[in-house]
C-alpha cells in the first residue's frame, strides 16, 4: 500500500513538473518588453 | 521512509509534458474568445498577450462557419481599422457589418501599429483555400508596406508559417531564405518552430484568457493576473473621443510633428524636379514596389482591398503647401503601385472626411468610423467575385 502511494505521489509530482516545463517554454517565449503603440 | 520514486517521477514528467502538448493542440482548434469584436489592447501584445494564428483562425471559423454561406471579410491593418478610441458599440467594423448585411461576415483582426498584412493578412492566407470567396480588407498609409515577417507582429506570421497554415509560395521561400537573421529573430523563429510541435503558446494563452494570466505588465499592473476574458474592451472605459477643434489645438505641436514624420511626408522619399514640382524619387518608388511584391502570394492580392485611410484635414491645413503636395502624391502613387500589383485600392484622402470625423491626426471618431464603413462597404460590394483559386499548401 505504501509503495503504491509513493508511486502515485511521485507520478503526480512528475506530472506537475512536466506541466511546469511546458509553461516555462511559454513564459520565455513571451516578450518582457511589450510593444506599445499608444493612440488615445 | 522514501517519499519519492525516481522512475515514476520521470514517467510523470514525460506524461505531464505530453499531456500539456496535447491539450495545447486541442485548444488551438477551438474558438476560445467569447463575443470577439477586435484585438483590443488586453487581447494583443501591448499587454504581453499573444493570441496564436490557430486561435485567430478558430475565431474566424466560429464567426463564419464554411456551411453558413456568408462571405468572410477579414479585416487587417493598423489602429485606424482597429477602431482606436471607438468603444465597442461604436466600432467602425460593426457599422461595416451593418452596411454589408447578412451575406457577409466581418471579422476584425487589425491591431495597433500593425502593417498592411499583419494579423489579418496572415489569417486571410491561412483561410484563403478553405474560404474561396473570402476577402481581405486592410488599411495603411503611403510608403508603409512591411511584409508579415518584418513587422512588430511577425510572431503571428512565424506561428502560422511553422504550423504549415500558410499556402506555400516559392517566391516567399526564396526571400525568407535570403533574409539576414539577427539573434532576436532567430530566437523568435525558434520559439514559434517549437510551438508548432509543442503548442505551449496555444495552451497557456488559452489559460491566460480563461483562468489566470501569468504575465505582469506595466499597463495592467495589479490586474495583470486576471483572466483576460474578465477584462472589458479597454476603450469602453476611456473618455469618449471629443472631435473638436479645441481638442486638436491641444495636440499641437506634438501630433503635427508626428504627422510630419510619417512616410507619406518624408522628405527622403520625394524631390523637386526641374520645374520645381514634387515627385517621388525613383529609389523610393522601387523600394515601395519591392515591398508590395512581398505582401501576399498570388492570387491573393486580387481578393484584397487596401484602404488608404485619411488624415485629419484640420492638421493637413497646418502643413505647408509642399508637405500637402507630398501627401497627395504619396496617396496617389501608393494607390497606383498597389493596383499594379493586383490589389483593389480605396483612397479616402479626398472622400469628404471633415475634422469632426477624427479623434486626432489619423484615428477616427465614431462619426468618421461610420463614414469609413460606408465607403469600404461600397468598395467591397463593387469587388468582382473571386474565382476559385489554386493555392497549394
Amino acid at each position: 500500500m505504501k509503495t503504491a502511494l509513493r508511486i502515485l505521489f511521485s507520478l503526480v509530482i512528475g506530472i506537475v513538473i512536466g506541466a511546469f516545463f511546458h509553461y516555462v517554454l511559454y513564459k520565455i517565449s513571451v516578450s518582457g518588453e511589450p510593444f506599445i503603440y499608444f493612440a488615445f | 521512509m522514501k517519499l519519492f520514486s525516481p522512475i515514476p517521477i520521470c514517467v510523470g514528467v514525460i506524461a505531464g509534458f505530453v499531456a500539456c502538448c496535447l491539450l495545447g493542440r486541442a485548444s488551438s482548434q477551438k474558438n476560445i474568445y467569447k463575443n470577439f469584436q477586435r484585438l483590443h489592447p488586453f487581447l494583443e501584445q501591448e499587454t504581453s498577450y499573444y493570441p496564436t494564428a490557430s486561435q485567430l483562425v478558430a475565431v474566424a471559423r466560429a464567426q463564419c462557419p464554411p456551411s453558413a454561406g456568408r462571405k468572410l471579410v477579414i479585416l487587417g491593418g493598423n489602429s485606424v481599422f482597429n477602431g482606436s478610441g471607438q468603444k465597442h458599440g461604436e466600432l467602425w467594423s460593426r457599422a461595416l457589418q451593418e452596411e454589408l448585411g447578412d451575406r457577409y461576415q466581418v471579422v476584425n483582426f487589425s491591431a495597433p501599429g500593425a502593417g498592411l498584412v499583419d494579423n489579418g493578412g496572415v489569417i486571410f492566407e491561412c483561410l484563403a483555400r478553405e474560404y474561396p470567396q473570402a476577402l481581405f480588407v486592410t488599411n495603411t498609409e503611403p510608403g508603409y508596406y512591411p511584409a508579415g515577417n518584418r513587422s512588430a507582429y511577425s510572431y503571428l506570421f512565424w506561428d502560422a508559417y511553422y504550423k504549415g497554415l500558410l499556402p506555400s509560395d516559392a517566391r516567399r521561400e526564396k526571400r525568407l531564405a535570403n533574409e539576414k537573421e539577427t539573434p532576436g529573430s532567430r530566437e523568435l523563429k525558434l520559439g514559434r518552430r517549437m510551438n508548432s510541435a509543442l503548442y505551449f503558446n496555444d495552451l497557456w494563452t488559452d489559460v491566460s484568457y480563461r483562468y489566470v494570466s501569468t504575465v505582469w505588465t506595466s499597463w495592467l499592473k495589479e490586474r495583470s493576473f486576471r483572466p483576460r476574458r474578465r477584462l472589458p474592451d479597454w476603450y469602453d472605459k476611456r473618455p469618449p473621443v471629443v472631435a473638436e477643434e479645441s481638442e486638436f489645438q491641444q495636440m499641437l505641436p506634438g501630433h503635427l510633428d508626428a504627422l510630419r514624420h510619417r512616410h507619406a511626408l518624408s522628405t527622403e522619399r520625394y524631390q523637386q524636379n526641374g520645374v520645381g514640382a514634387w515627385v517621388q524619387t525613383e529609389e523610393s518608388l522601387h523600394q515601395d514596389e519591392a515591398q508590395i511584391a512581398d505582401l501576399l502570394p498570388e492570387p491573393l492580392p486580387h481578393r484584397s482591398l487596401v484602404v488608404f485611410t485619411p488624415y485629419n484635414p484640420w492638421f493637413l491645413a497646418h502643413l505647408t503647401d509642399a508637405e500637402r503636395t507630398r501627401v497627395e502624391l504619396g496617396f496617389s502613387n501608393g494607390g497606383l503601385l498597389l493596383e499594379k500589383a493586383g490589389y483593389h485600392v480605396l483612397s479616402t484622402f479626398d472622400r469628404g472626411f471633415v475634422p469632426e470625423d477624427f479623434g486626432d491626426t489619423v484615428h477616427l471618431s465614431p462619426a468618421g468610423g461610420r463614414r469609413l464603413a460606408h465607403l469600404v462597404a461600397e468598395s467591397i460590394r463593387s469587388m468582382p467575385e473571386p474565382n476559385q483559386v489554386a493555392l497549394t499548401r
